[in-house]
């Protein structure tokens, strides 16, 4: 799980708004801000507590981070985040597994707005 | 901080009688349930659905509801919103054990902590829980009260 978080962190950070600042430490994703240095820490590892098998997890390791950091956004910038033209609500995070891959971003159910680079899983595992 | 909080100063953030729970052990249900269950609460059929519900506490209620799609959400609404500054430790269980939704911070300002937990974790039948502490930067120390509740 400790890759998968550096995995997770490294492309979370790259599309978050200036000024925010994702890392990981072990298990540990960590989304920090400008102001404040760590504005929420989440355990990734503790999606095993409750989904049996790694690809599941990291599918629910991948949707938390993308949720619960986008919420940090939006309620510190008071505005929506991420959006596109035509769209006042914010896209919704998404993260979904399947054969070995892990696919993550923000998306409305007709377009994507954010899509990351894909994780190989079976690297992870290896 | 930790030192600074006195049994007379722990609020409750659920039921308003968690610390006559505490110290009683009375069962961990809905206040509405409290009234017709005595003493001991342990099976499924008599914890109420988290489908929509409120566990008004002393200090502020914990709110908890499930979405169409299996979503359970959750969150923390002081009353009274000097006391929401302070540190926060909120983490949420589905059959007592952690889920990834939790609440580890301190806040400055207004805000309402909240989260929610996706069908993979909150699984259908599971007994679903909001549990943890405020320690408030005006003093106040608050305690969630027993607030199980079914995942239908």
């Amino acid at each position: 799980m400790s890759s998968l978080a550096a995995a997770l962190a490294a492309r979370v950070d790259q599309v978050l708004p200036d000024g925010f600042q994702v890392s990981a430490t072990g298990t540990i994703v960590s989304l920090s801000t400008p102001t404040e240095e760590a504005l929420r820490d989440i355990d990734i590892s503790l999606a095993l507590n409750h989904v049996d098998n790694f690809s599941a997890a990291a599918a629910v390791a991948a949707w938390r981070v993308l949720n619960d950091f986008q919420d940090d956004v939006i309620a510190y910038l008071w505005e929506a985040w991420p959006t596109a033209e035509g769209h006042t609500s914010p896209a919704e995070a998404y993260g979904e597994s399947d054969q070995g891959v892990l696919r993550l971003g923000y998306r409305y159910s007709d377009s994507t707005v954010i899509d990351l680079e894909p994780i190989d899983l079976t690297a992870l595992c290896g | 901080m930790k030192t600074a909080c006195k049994v007379g100063a722990v609020w409750s953030l659920g039921l308003a009688a968690v610390l006559a729970s505490t110290v009683t052990a009375e069962p961990a249900i809905a206040a509405d349930a409290r009234a017709r269950i005595v003493p001991v609460v342990t099976s499924t059929a008599q914890l109420p659905s988290c489908r929509s519900i409120e566990y008004p506490g002393d200090g502020g209620k914990i709110s908890v509801q499930t979405a169409p799609n299996g979503t359970v959400a959750w969150g923390i609404t002081m009353y009274n919103q000097a006391d929401v500054a302070g540190r926060w430790d909120i983490d949420t269980l589905v059959n007592a054990r952690k889920t990834t939704s939790s609440f580890h911070r301190a806040l400055t300002g207004p805000y309402i902590p909240h989260g929610s937990v996706p069908p993979a974790e909150a699984t259908r039948g599971g007994h679903f829980s909001v549990a943890g502490t405020l320690v408030s930067a005006n003093g106040k120390t608050f305690q969630t009260a027993p607030n199980d509740c079914i995942i239908l």
